[in-house]
């Protein structure tokens, strides 16, 4: 049973084009427990306990009770906390189609990467 | 004109008789779903059992009435058996429709709700160790038991 006050955290990439528009993209969503999406860059700085190396690596979500998912994981658990994408959360975490779930997300990362905006100073 | 007559009453009597047995059986057997659907609910689940079944006697009892004037005309007692058994196979079939019906209305709530109630399907990757210690305060009743041992 999950606590009824859970909320996550996701940390993106700030400087990369999809990764906002994905970040936009689930604020916009109807979300079974709350998501708070922050850029990776501002988070660092303030109180956020990982380094903004490792949360510009992968997709970070932190969860209230002390959870940290990475990756694919992180994917899944943001779909989880969507209403209309829990079926399909719960479907890509089954070991059948688990594989595809990651070829999928490091597909979607690869596109990010492209869209990534080169930071001047 | 009588044969005709005696093919309506029976097929009155029949087809109200599988009706009722149907909805029965469907309140009787619905009713374990629904409370697996409603936990702790059990006034609901009765409640939504209720309407369910009501929503069926009125389809079935509406359809029976519709269906019930002969259309050939029935003169011999044979020719009686042979449209009596035409329309209770009719109100057979849409007695076995509803019922399947309804045994995906409650497959489908009953999916749904064990979708809503579904934990993370994932194992973290990690814990943070600052966010734990406020975390297993705020919401454990475990803290209130631990309390006593600071006075």
């Amino acid at each position: 049973m999950e606590p009824h006050d859970l909320s996550l955290v996701v940390y993106y990439d700030g400087d990369c084009g999809l990764c906002r528009r994905v970040a936009a993209w689930l604020d916009a969503q109807e979300q079974l427990v709350p998501i708070t999406c922050l850029a990776a860059q501002q988070a660092a700085g303030g109180g956020c306990p990982i380094s903004l190396e490792a949360l510009l690596a992968q997709v970070t979500v932190t969860a209230s009770d002390g959870a940290i998912y990475r990756g694919t994981n992180a994917w899944i658990v943001c779909l989880w906390a969507l209403r209309a994408y829990r079926p399909w959360s719960l479907r890509m975490a089954t070991p059948r189609w688990r594989p595809w779930a990651e070829r999928m997300f490091a597909g979607i990362a690869g596109v990010a990467s492209w869209t990534k905006r080169r930071r001047v100073s | 004109m009588d044969v005709t007559l005696y093919a309506y009453l029976a097929y009155v009597l029949i087809s109200v008789a599988l009706t009722v047995w149907v909805g029965r059986t469907l309140h009787k057997n619905g009713r374990a779903f629904l409370v697996d659907v409603f936990t702790e609910r059990v006034d609901l689940a009765d409640s939504v059992n209720h309407l369910l079944v009501v929503g069926f006697y009125l389809i079935n009892f509406g359809y029976m009435s519709l269906a019930l004037k002969l259309t050939e005309h029935v003169t011999t007692p044979t020719s009686a058996v042979e449209a009596l058994s035409n329309k209770v196979g009719l109100v057979l079939v849409v007695l076995g429709t509803m019922h399947f019906f309804n045994l995906y209305v409650f497959s489908r709530i009953r999916r749904q709700r064990r979708i809503a109630r579904a934990p993370r399907p994932v194992e973290p990757d990690g814990m943070l160790a600052k966010v734990m210690m406020p975390m297993a305060g705020m919401g454990d009743p475990g803290m209130s038991a631990a309390s006593p041992a600071k006075e």
